[in-house]
């Protein structure tokens, strides 16, 4: 099943004239045709967040069955691998699909920031047992820490009537990257958490056992909240087929999400809003300072929606649509996706000591990125004019 | 009409074909409700959420910035994110948009519900007339606590009903709320406490209202009713705290702030928890000592740009344009809301001074209120003074947005504590001053009552 789409795809990829060459044939690809492209990268984007996190999960759950420096230093790694395909997908948020579905849609739990560290664990400043690993009242298990997670508005605010001032940011991928990496203390480096802080007796901090059991239920957590928006995007998912069956109003969304992940949420958000705090610690992932990947992979993922394309998976794309609607604005908005992929490629990390001096040139790049990424989200509601799908919004929040 | 149709087709696409050409309808210019440089034409659950149309450059970045921040929870000190901590002690939630859902309304609770969309106010008059906050609890009541502290209390409403009839002899039946505060954290309130339970406001259009010129909302008050129509209208005179003198107020359900910033700096402290510039004293009891005791997030705890990047997200939502204006019904309602004299304080149209958002100056906005307080009777009373606001007054709502209040928020619920269930419920709720309106309205027959009830939804 899963070998026949993909060859189908690869049919499609090759005849949409995606490599461009024959400036004059009349028609490009059907709306449709992009819509089913989009779907499979979308598909083997989330495929591919599993298993980047199912291996961070045995990489977890193997340091937890022995709390040595090396299995530490193995989950962190297994934590950086996972982020890179996960970034990308964030291109697929904010229409309210599987991941962000106002309902039920698992965002809160699986990237909600920023995260509530005294909430959770002990830190310097506050060294008592106020917090769910300190408070031994608290069970770790699934369904206690869903209780005290309000990850954000996709939770709090959703369906409404579901306001619960009592919890707080303690799940998702930032979470485990705290109890991996600890507090960023240093302003030269990420967090330096030692092992022997899960250990116990002898450990580090109290509650060793608790720090470890916590970090372990809530990676499972995280990987069943990732299968369950893979499971929806999967060939035959309930969610991919209704998003086929209407190809222009997916476009619509799909072009959205788009245009909202460059302004609204990378633009601003994540970006704008740290140049102006100056907070070294106003990053994503600042306890691992990992925040100029978070970046890359948001940016890549704009563009492979763009162009159709998720690693070596490619076929027709927005970029293919435009093209035959309007010529001049594929080029500048290719060019345009293409330059600002360039600018977070080069820029140098971490973005943590770029953003608390104006004066250096990783502060400049950022502020320009900043305006581009304003520009880029303008020119996706201009591209979705172009290919006559009338006014969508790039301002809407989430 | 078009604009409702389409855009429920289009899930939650902006509509903008009509943007660009020029007004849908034919007239009106009441389309334009937030002025060309605040409407924007929307009308689906994102409606509220949208910046003034005519926002570019380093503004639009900023409305971009506030948001965030406007959406983001904050979290307890001491954190990494050092600028995004210092949550409470106490709080009443760890976001604005908590209580602002969607840049809208706070729902009242149903019978026996927490009132959490909102706050619950307190305070005492002492016997020289002065009003003081609440000895032990403050001036608000903090439900929710950090980890380890407790919250202050919880409060819950109660309804009684009342019952009523139409004209025409057909039955209605309001609720009457009654507040209790259960699970006291600091000991039991004072005897003669005063408390106003208030649910958060609509985020829209607040620049606007703020540029309406001083002299020509004063120049409509009437606070002896001169005219003698049984319509006063009050303005309240508040404390500027940043110029260390006393303001017009013109926002909170009583006109109770002088304007968006101070506001907002307002809603940090007291309902986050959050030390600003403007207010830079933490909620804590001074009974309180788990309270007392935890650690603070900085002095202040909310940087001046992040202060300044959310008064001006506050200040810069545009207006949703009304629908179906040109709907027979709908302007027959628009009759009728005038002729019942809806207006007097509802007022309609003003005309915009000047404003740091320049681009709104001159411009005609459609908000209907006047921004002064009324007596609406003791049936809304909370016998509490605020300013010069006394315990009947309120402020006229504006009801600009309301009619889209239900795609944003799920929820019709109306008046400053969200009692009224419905528009009909809540015009029946106005006496005092607004009794003749209420009258009115119910004793018109069914026909013109849906009409009136047919213009509020457009707006
Ligand atoms: C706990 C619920 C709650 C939270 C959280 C909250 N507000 Fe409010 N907000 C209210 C209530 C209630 C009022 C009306 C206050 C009054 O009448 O005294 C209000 C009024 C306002 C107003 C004036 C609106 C008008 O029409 O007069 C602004 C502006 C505002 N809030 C901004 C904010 C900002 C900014 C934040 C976050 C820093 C915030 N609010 C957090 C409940 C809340
Ligand atoms: C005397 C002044 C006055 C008149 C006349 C008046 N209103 Fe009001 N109206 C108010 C005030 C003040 C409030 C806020 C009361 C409160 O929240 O307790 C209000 C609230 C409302 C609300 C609820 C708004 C909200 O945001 O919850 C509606 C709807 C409304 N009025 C409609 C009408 C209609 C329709 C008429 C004419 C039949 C009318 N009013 C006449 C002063 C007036």
């Amino acid at each position: 099943m899963r070998g026949r789409t993909v060859l189908l795809l690869l049919v499609v990829g090759s005849g949409a004239g995606a490599c461009g060459g024959d400036e004059e044939a009349p028609t490009g690809p059907t709306q449709a045709e992009i819509v089913s492209q989009y779907a499979k990268l979308v598909d083997r984007n989330y495929q591919e967040v599993v298993r980047t996190a199912e291996a961070l999960d045995q990489a977890i759950q193997a340091f937890v069955a022995d709390r040595t420096p090396a299995k530490l230093e193995a989950a962190k790694t297994a934590w950086l691998a996972a982020r890179v395909p996960y970034g990308q997908t964030e291109a697929f948020r904010f229409y309210d699909g599987p991941i962000d579905d106002p309902v039920d849609g698992p965002e809160g739990r699986i990237n909600p920031w920023p995260l509530d560290e005294a909430y959770i664990d002990r830190v310097p400043g506050a060294d008592h047992d106020n917090n769910i690993i300190g408070d031994t009242t608290v069970t770790l298990d699934a369904e206690t820490l869903g209780g005290l997670n309000e990850g954000g508005e996709g939770d709090v605010f959703g369906a409404g009537g579901n306001f619960n001032a009592e919890a707080s940011i303690a799940l998702g991928y930032h979470a485990i990257e705290f109890m991996l990496w600890g507090q960023d203390q240093n302003s030269a480096g990420p967090g330096t958490r030692p092992a022997t802080d899960f250990l116990e007796p002898n450990g580090t901090l109290p509650n060793g056992n608790r720090r470890a059991q916590f970090l372990s239920v809530v990676s499972t957590i995280l990987v069943a909240d990732l299968r369950s928006v893979a499971t929806q995007w999967a060939s035959g998912g309930a969610y991919r087929s209704s998003f086929e069956a209407d190809a222009t109003t997916s476009l619509k969304k799909l072009m959205g999400g788009m245009g909202i992940l460059a302004k609204g949420e990378l633009g601003s958000e994540r970006m704008d809003v740290a140049l102006t705090t100056k907070d070294q610690e106003d990053e994503h992932s600042c306890f691992s300072d990992n925040t100029h990947v978070d970046f890359r992979m948001n940016m890549l993922g704009i563009q492979n929606v763009y162009l159709g394309r998720y690693g070596d998976l490619d076929g027709p794309g927005v970029q293919d649509l435009l093209r035959s609607s309007d010529a001049a604005l594929e080029a500048d908005m290719t060019a345009h996706l293409a330059d600002l992929v360039a600018t977070l490629d080069g820029f140098s990390p971490p973005v943590d000591q770029a953003i608390s001096d104006s004066n250096s040139v990783g502060f400049q790049t950022l502020s320009s990125v900043v305006g581009k990424l304003y520009e880029a989200g303008d020119k996706v509601a201009a591209a979705a004019q172009a290919i006559g799908l009338g006014t969508i919004s790039v301002e809407l929040p989430e | 009409m078009r604009l409702g149709r389409i855009s429920q087709a289009l899930g939650f696409l902006l509509l903008g074909c009509g943007a660009a050409a020029g007004p849908g309808p034919a007239d009106p210019a009441r389309y334009w409700a937030g002025g060309r440089a605040g409407t924007v034409e929307v009308a689906t659950d994102g409606a509220f959420s949208l910046p003034l149309p005519s926002l570019t450059g380093d503004a639009e970045r900023q409305f971009f910035r506030g948001r965030a921040l406007f959406r983001d929870q904050w979290v307890t000190a001491p954190a990494s994110t050092e600028t995004r901590d210092g949550l409470g002690p106490v709080f009443n939630a760890r976001a604005c948009f908590a209580c602002h859902q969607k840049d809208g309304r706070g729902r009242g609770p149903e019978d026996g519900g927490d009132f959490v969309e909102g706050v619950v106010r307190l305070s005492m008059t002492m016997p020289s007339g002065e009003i003081r906050p609440e000895p032990n609890y403050g001036g608000q009541l903090q439900p929710s606590g950090i980890y380890g502290v407790p919250g202050e209390g919880r409060p819950k409403v109660h309804y009684r009903a009342i019952e009523g009839t139409y004209g025409d002899g057909q039955p209605y039946s309001l609720r009457q709320p009654e507040l209790v505060v259960e699970a006291l954290a600091l000991g039991p309130l004072s005897e003669t406490v005063l408390i106003s339970a208030r649910v958060a406001p609509m985020m829209i259009g607040l620049g606007l209202l703020e540029a309406i010129p001083e002299d020509e909302l004063l120049a409509a008050a009437d606070p002896e009713d001169l005219d003698g129509d049984g319509i006063s209208g009050r303005a309240n005179r508040v404390d500027d705290v940043q110029r260390g003198a006393s303001a017009l107020g013109r926002f909170g359900w009583k006109s109770n702030q002088p304007n968006v910033a101070q506001q907002t700096a307002g809603a940090f402290g007291g309902d986050l928890g959050l030390t600003t510039r403007l207010f830079p004293v933490g909620p804590c009891s001074p009974t309180d000592e788990a309270c007392l005791a935890a650690p603070s997030g900085g002095d202040p705890e909310v940087l001046d740009a992040i202060l300044e990047d959310v008064a001006f997200y506050s200040k810069a939502l545009g207006v949703p344009a009304p629908r179906n204006v040109d709907d027979p019904e709908v302007v027959a309602g628009e009759r009728v809301f005038d002729e019942m004299g809806c207006e007097s304080c509802h007022r309609s149209g003003w005309t915009l001074g000047a404003s740091e958002l320049t681009q709104v100056e001159g411009e005609t906005i459609w908000p209907y209120t006047d921004l002064l307080l009324h007596d609406l009777g003791e049936g809304l009373a909370d016998h509490r003074p605020d300013f010069e606001a006394n315990g009947q007054e309120w402020r006229t709502a504006p009801l600009w947005g309301l009619g889209l209040l239900g795609q944003v928020n799920g929820h019709q619920t109306l008046l400053h504590d969200g009692r009224a269930r419905s528009f009909a419920e809540a015009i029946l709720w106005h006496g005092g001053e607004g009794e003749a309106a209420k009258e009115n309205f119910r004793t018109a027959d069914a026909g013109t009552r849906a009409a009136l009830i047919r213009f509020l939804e457009s707006l």
